[in-house]
């Protein structure tokens, strides 16, 4: 078809003013966060905004301050924050541990019910799938007892068991999609050398789900990473227990009345940045991984 | 089938231990309801009980419905399977196998989470103080281990020979091992989600708090925690009529408060003076001023001069003068004749005779910091007062009889400040009835959420809980607004990167970048960005873009606090939209829009016609999932208003944990569920979602 050039180009430039819009509205906060890091708090506190620090400084992240009149270090940079250490510690366990449970007794469910036929499959996808819509809310009045009945409230181990609430039917749900569409000769094959159903199984549709499992446990890991409610509820009265959320949200300074914003941000940055590299590493696994469910392919 | 194939010849022995093992499940199936019998009679809670009322809370709160049900599905199961073993059923043993096997697994999972029940609550305690293991539970968990798994793995080697009754085909097979793999996913979801509900449901029922150190009494309150929550009223009112019928009206004031900036010459305010700033004459600090006396000689010179002068005024004659350097912003350390003093200077720098202010630059050197600039106007009253006149005659040059008071908030940069103008505003309103009174005794309980007029008469909306309403209210408005907000530039995102350019790979993975910060952070982060002043990065680029005048408070401010959490949420969960979107997009085949090409439709008409029929589905499953998230959002809320402005959710933490009102918290939570489940029905009813 014929195209006026002038127009053409006029498309051109206007296509790439919203592709350039679009990075802009994603990456810009990011960007504030990584800038605004490596600047001293007096500058972060003087108006007008700025958009490149006058001064690099690396205080935020492995600063420390001697309080001459007392003697006594008062403030440490986000690295040497031991509140905050200790959140991205219990962070990465129980990240990890919700991980590995979820994807052992998902993938299991997972290729039950993709692969194979029995009496209340459909009742079970049904369930799951209502389980990933689930309002965690409203049976968070029930944890709470159940996790005060068992003297677990304010121990990380309430958050080991409550975690799969949410992660596990999400991978069930992923991997599911996953098993179907694996070509069913493979085990028709194994059948007929006589492997079992669960032989079949881990011998030889696991192995070929490996890239499926990453993806979804690096889902799940981010899932449980970023969880909040249940973290800020059970972990209330003990603050060795925080994860990252809870201590960045509650991250106070060591100045009184005030409030320092400098820090929080270099506590903000070291926690994404693992987020974003894996995003980066795993783009289109990631992607993948969330469309499954939601789109037929 | 089997008996032909059996070669080996089944031995007493198999058979006897075959009947020990079908009467071993009679055994399990008794046992089961039996134990489970014996731990409610044993329960405090229940033999307890002081009436039937209590008796059926305390064995809802402690049993519920669910486990009650599985003791007694499965005792008889048990009882079944004994009964089909001693017919010698294949499939069944089957079935029997697997149970002694998840028999084994539990019972030792069991063992192991007391050890671990009993470690922790043991570390750092005093041995005296030490809880001790539960020897009894312990050696029945292992007992019933070792039996199952023994029972198991004779069944496994034995059981094909043994039991020959029944046909073993694929469908069955495959039904076992599919069961089998399930049962740890339902055994999770049952403890962790289906008890969790149940006792939320039946908790919703009583009075339960856990507020204070004795454990009070708990009732069974039916459903007056939901009439407490939801009880509303609407009351008509009407006004307070006149003599002749008409309605009385009043003249109300309504104060406005409005944040501005404007322009100021710190030189054309005589009362700033240097003494009472402590800055430094003109805003020299001491840096500055040392700065300009080692570069600049005649810089110097002049100030040498100056300080002649002044000595010369308080009688003493000096030969030579030589500043030394700059203590403060208007004291000079000099040396008079060869003799360190310190004198203070009486006058500004730009006022001095034979100062060479030349390369000078005298537009408030930068390093007076705003922040002390702002220090010296709060402490000196004079200043203060100064800056207010000056204010109210820039700003008020005509007398503009609405404003009432302008107040100045502070310097937000060396050319102006913030002020916040107080205007009144007059209204004149009929006057209203108030509900209380008109409604009596009935009103008690009752607190006003909203008013509105509907056809010249004025509704009242009231409730018993008139928080959970304003909350519902937020909620749904955020809930509509972000989804709207993110369907609409999630679609155009999406068609934008859906066509081919290069970097389309890293367009897409930055696309990814704000789903993947988790909410909290991405919410302090946001706080900090929608700052009040220009501290805050928001409202420094629209002031620069021309898009508000002055700095705006989002999160204070009742009017944008709402707008700025739909922003946050809006930011990060557009990009998710769009990828799924994008996905969906990749689904539809491209000759169809060749085809429609070729039919001259235009690309409006292709995107209407084609395009967004054909995306209904992903569409569909995105809001569904959007919708429900943002009707449950709570760490947006929490982290960015706290209890300014609450969800649902937020409400209902609220009252779960710092209220500690149990009851009234599973209704809230009971109530959501309800809620959610509706909007799930209606949107799957009516965007046709497609399970399978």
């Amino acid at each position: 078809m014929y195209q006026n050039p002038v127009i053409k180009s006029i498309r051109q430039i206007l296509f790439w003013l919203l592709i350039i819009l679009i990075l802009i509205f994603t990456l810009f906060p990011f960007y504030w966060a990584v800038v605004g890091s490596f600047k001293s708090e007096a500058e972060i506190k003087t108006p007008p905004a700025s958009y490149i620090p006058n001064e690099i400084v690396f205080n935020n992240y492995w600063g420390e301050f001697l309080d001459p009149v007392v003697n006594i270090i008062t403030e440490r940079g986000a690295l040497r924050n031991e509140s905050f250490l200790r959140g991205l510690f219990n962070s990465a366990m129980i990240s990890s541990i919700t991980v590995l449970i979820s994807l052992v007794v998902g993938s299991f469910a997972a290729y039950a019910i993709g692969r194979l036929h029995f009496r209340g499959r459909t009742i079970m996808l049904y369930l799951i799938l209502s389980m990933t819509m689930f309002p965690l809310i409203s049976i968070l009045s029930g944890l709470f007892t159940i996790m005060t009945d068992l003297g677990l409230f304010g121990s990380l181990s309430a958050l080991i068991i409550t975690y799969p609430i949410f992660t596990l039917p999400f991978t069930v749900w992923v991997l599911v999609s996953f098993f179907k569409g694996l070509p069913g000769e493979l085990e028709q094959a194994a059948l007929v050398d006589g492997a079992t159903p669960l032989q079949t199984f881990y011998m030889i549709l696991l192995p070929l789900t490996a890239p499926a499992l990453v993806t979804t446990g690096l889902l799940a890991f981010i899932g449980a990473w970023n969880e909040y409610l249940l973290a800020v509820t059970f972990t209330v009265i003990n603050s060795n227990a925080y994860t990252v959320p809870v201590a960045i949200a509650r991250f106070t300074g060591s100045i009184p009345r005030e409030e320092p914003i400098a820090e929080p941000l270099a506590a903000t940055v070291i926690v994404t940045l693992p987020l974003v590299l894996l995003v980066l590493i795993f783009q289109r696994r990631i992607i993948q991984g969330l469309t499954a469910g939601a789109v037929k392919g | 089938m089997a008996e032909n194939m059996s070669l080996h010849q089944v031995t007493s022995q198999q058979k006897t231990i075959a009947t020990v093992i079908s009467l071993l499940f009679t055994v399990f199936g008794i046992g089961i309801v039996v134990l489970f019998i014996w731990s409610v009679l044993n329960d405090p809670d229940i033999s307890q009980a002081v009436s039937t009322n209590r008796l059926i809370l305390n064995f809802l709160d402690n049993y519920g419905i669910i486990i009650p049900l599985t003791v007694f599905g499965l005792g008889i199961t048990f009882l079944n399977y004994s009964r089909r073993l001693l017919a010698g059923d294949f499939i069944t043993s089957g079935w029997a196998q697997s149970t002694l096997f998840w028999v084994m697994v539990f019972s030792i999972l069991g063992i192991a989470v007391h050890a671990f029940q009993v470690g922790t609550a043991n570390i750092g305690v005093e041995p005296q103080d030490r809880i001790p293991f539960n020897t009894n539970l312990v050696l029945g968990l292992a007992l019933l281990a070792t039996v199952g798994g023994g029972v198991w793995r004779w069944l496994d080697q034995n059981r094909k020979l043994v039991f020959t009754v029944g046909e073993d085909t694929v469908v069955t097979r495959q039904n076992l091992v599919a069961w089998n793999l399930l049962i740890p996913t339902v055994v999770v979801m049952v403890l962790v989600a289906a008890r969790p509900l149940e006792r939320t449901f039946v908790g919703s029922l009583t009075d339960r708090t856990f507020a204070g150190a004795v454990t009070k009494e708990v009732n069974f309150v039916g459903l007056q925690n939901y009439t407490r929550l939801l009880g509303f009223r609407i009351d008509t009112i009407d006004c307070v009529r006149n003599p002749d019928n008409s309605c009385s009206t009043q003249i109300i004031e309504n104060t406005i408060e409005e944040n501005s900036e404007i322009a100021v010459d710190l030189n054309s305010i005589p009362q700033l003076e240097p003494a009472a700033l402590d800055v430094g004459i003109d805003f020299f600090t001491p840096s500055t001023l040392n700065r300009l006396i080692t570069e600049n000689e005649s810089f110097k010179n002049g100030l040498a001069t100056a300080v002649k002068a002044i000595l010369e005024e308080g009688g003493t004659t000096a030969n030579e003068v030589q500043v030394v350097e700059a203590v403060s912003g208007n004291v000079l350390s000099v040396r008079v004749d060869g003799t360190p003093q310190e004198i203070a200077m009486t006058k500004r720098i730009t006022e001095l005779e034979g100062v060479d202010l030349s390369g000078v630059d005298l537009n408030y050197p930068t390093d007076v910091t705003l922040e002390g600039l702002n220090t010296y106007r709060i402490r000196s009253r004079i200043i203060r007062g100064a800056l207010d006149t000056l204010v109210l005659e820039q700003y008020n040059p005509d007398q503009d009889a609405t404003i009432d008071d302008v107040k100045v908030s502070g310097f937000s940069s060396f050319e102006s400040f913030g002020i916040t103008i107080t205007r009144i505003e007059t209204t004149e309103e009929p006057v209203y009835e108030n509900v209380r009174d008109k409604v009596g005794e009935a009103y008690r309980n009752y607190a006003q959420v909203s008013t509105f007029d509907f056809f010249g008469t004025r509704y009242v909306l009231s409730a018993r809980d008139a928080e959970f309403y304003v909350a519902v209210g937020n909620t749904l408005f955020f809930a509509v607004v972000t989804v709207t907000a993110e369907l609409i530039l999630g679609m155009i995102i999406a068609l934008t990167v859906n066509s081919k350019f290069p970097g389309r790979g890293l367009v897409r993975a930055a696309m990814l970048i704000p789903w993947a910060i988790p909410t909290v952070v991405s919410a302090k982060l946001w706080s900090y960005m929608l700052l009040d002043s220009r501290i805050g990065v928001m409202n420094d680029m629209l002031i620069r873009l021309g898009v508000i005048e002055k700095s705006l408070s989002w999160l204070a401010s009742v009017d944008t606090r709402i707008w700025s959490l739909v922003f946050v949420d809006v930011w990060k969960t557009t990009p998710f939209m769009a990828l799924l979107i994008l996905a969906g997009l990749q689904t539809i085949p491209s000759d169809i829009y060749e085809a429609a090409d070729v039919d001259g439709a235009g690309v409006i008409r292709q995107f209407f016609r084609i395009t967004l029929p054909l995306l209904r589905p992903t569409i569909a499953v995105a809001l569904v999932f959007r919708t429900l998230d943002a009707i449950r959002a709570f760490d947006v809320f929490d982290v960015l208003v706290g209890k300014q402005l609450q969800s649902m959710a937020t409400y209902n933490q609220f009252v779960l944990v710092e209220t500690q009102e149990f009851g009234y918290a599973s209704a809230i939570g009971v109530t959501m569920f309800l809620i959610i489940l509706v909007f799930t029905i209606i949107y799957v009813r009516a965007l046709g979602v497609d399970v399978e």
